[in-house]
């Protein structure tokens, strides 16, 4: 061991605490219950990185708005009169009430119920009741409107903000992940997803990190989901499988993903990834051939979707897409919608019903994994034994032709991959 | 008279209809949160399309009428120039 001299004014002992929790093989189990780690994991990660915040689709005519969040904030996703989109800050500039209560509408501009100050869908205060009181209109040039998170960028109408003012391009932040986004849309005729199928939001009790583990979690599937596989005589078990060719891949930024195409390429059906004839289908595949030519289109059909946890908070699971959002170190929310493909009517109806049955109010997926969050969360907290092991195939870890870790299916190297990513930017 | 409509967000609810009964057409409004009508004939309208975005912003602040005198409270109707 070495020991360097530090400045005491720049010892950083919770940095110091998580570096010795969060290791190449194994994480404490305090990393997910401690306040303090968590109050740090806003600062750090929430509120200094780019964050999924919402889709284009969601705001499709101008002055639509949509209430999101970035973590535990309240935010506004607005498309003003000219098409650009804003994400602001859900707080009134006079005394910090919500301006915002409907999950959607269409205002070109916003008035607090408190003491009716208005603002525009930019941001900009328009006005207040009663301006005498602040000397008249000219007041309103000196007082603030609503926050505006400082960057604001999209990908294929994916829309990430962050609220630190400098760093990364989104595009840099992505990396290797933008291309899942990419063959996710490659599955629309018109090359585009459209969020519109509605949301369903479920609570649980239990960290955040613990959903975004799970999330590329190979190794669970068989036996937290057996019995709906089982039920509905799906073949997506034998996916996570030791003899399955699938692998968990670290695409680097602590984004991860399980790689199925390698076995829906074996299938070599069209559409076999979603468990859907083509018979069933055929408006979809008659548009996918008209856009891409035969052969591009199977390619593209066979392949299938991605399954793909872009940190820290979406998560693309072939046909849902999840949005993590943290409320507390101990209670996360996802929010849930079906996806839908632009120009796919046949397949979207499909894709509805096989998501409210996954992840709907009483979908079978969905709920096996919240009892584990849950459960998990509860025994974290329990003293011994201190540490969550991470080695599952540390062994036979490879790097791919693009310079990825990659392990098989059932292998946790996206959990160190994430950890790693976490690490860095924690202390 | 047609009601065409109600157009509503979380922060305002306006009944919209065309009002025939003059020897021409106009477009009623009514704020259904406190039933004042306001009346629009087609040369107002086409006004307000035509309208720089300024105008649209300066109508917005409640100072500029409903909300412009705190001795008095909220106005009932429409108000008389300042
Ligand atoms: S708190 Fe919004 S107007 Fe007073
Ligand atoms: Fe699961």
């Amino acid at each position: 061991m070495t020991t360097v001299d530090v400045d005491p004014a720049r010892t950083d002992p919770l940095a110091d605490r998580i570096r010795s929790l969060v290791l190449p093989d194994r994480v404490h189990g305090s990393i997910y219950t401690d306040p303090d780690v968590y109050a740090r994991e806003l600062e750090r990660i929430w509120y200094a990185t780019w964050v999924y915040v919402g889709h284009a689709s969601e705001v499709p005519e101008p002055n639509d708005y949509v209430r999101k969040t970035i973590g535990p904030q309240q935010v506004v996703m607005t498309r003003d009169k000219t098409g650009a989109i804003h994400v602001l800050h859900n707080r009134c500039s006079h005394r910090g009430n919500l301006v915002c209560d409907a999950d959607r509408g269409n205002a070109g501009s916003f008035r607090c119920p408190y003491h009716g100050w208005t603002f525009a869908n930019t941001g900009d205060l328009l006005g207040f009741p009663f301006n005498q009181g602040y000397g008249g209109s000219r007041a309103r040039a000196e007082l603030p409107g609503l926050g505006v998170v400082p960057r604001v960028e999209s990908y294929r109408g994916f829309v990430f903000a962050s609220l630190a003012v400098d760093g990364p391009t989104l595009r840099e932040h992505l990396g290797a992940a933008a291309e899942r986004l990419d063959r996710l849309c490659r599955l629309s005729p018109e090359g585009e997803v459209e969020l519109t199928a509605g949301w369903v939001k479920h609570e649980v009790t239990a960290n955040w990190k613990m959903l975004v583990e799970n999330e590329t979690d190979g190794y669970h599937p068989q036996f937290v989901h057996s019995s709906i596989f089982s039920i509905s005589g799906s073949g997506i078990g034998a996916l996570y499988s030791d003899k399955s060719t699938a692998v968990t891949r670290a695409l680097g930024g602590g984004h991860t993903e399980n790689d199925l195409s390698p076995e829906f390429r074996r299938l070599g059906v069209p559409m076999g990834w979603a468990g859907t004839p083509e018979a069933k289908i055929p408006d979809y595949v008659a548009a996918m051939r008209a856009t891409y030519g035969s052969e591009t289109a199977d390619e593209i059909m066979i392949n299938g979707s991605p399954h793909v946890m872009i940190f820290p908070n979406l998560f693309v699971a072939e046909i849902q897409l999840f949005q993590i959002q943290p409320l507390a170190v101990d209670r996360t929310v996802q929010h849930v919608t079906a996806i839908q493909f632009a120009g796919a009517p046949d397949l979207n109806r499909r894709l509805v019903t096989q998501c409210v049955g996954s992840v709907g109010p009483a979908g079978m997926l969905l709920a096996d994994d919240a009892e584990m969050y849950e459960r998990n969360q509860r025994g974290v907290a329990q003293r011994q034994p201190e540490w969550l092991d991470l080695t599952r195939g540390l062994h036979r870890e490879r790097v791919d032709d693009d310079g990825h870790t990659i392990g098989t299916a059932t292998d946790e190297t996206s959990m160190r991959a994430m950890w790693r990513h976490y690490r860095e930017l924690m202390t | 008279m047609d009601e065409l409509g109600v157009v509503a967000n979380e922060f305002a609810t306006v009944s919209v209809s065309v009002d025939d009964r003059g020897n021409g057409t106009r477009l009623r409004l009514e704020d259904l949160r406190t039933g004042t009508v306001r009346h629009l004939d087609a040369l107002e309208l086409e006004s307000i399309v035509w309208a720089p975005e300024s105008w649209m912003r300066a109508l917005l602040d409640p100072s500029a009428h409903r909300w412009r005198d705190a001795e008095r409270g909220p106005a009932r109707e429409s108000l008389d120039e300042p």
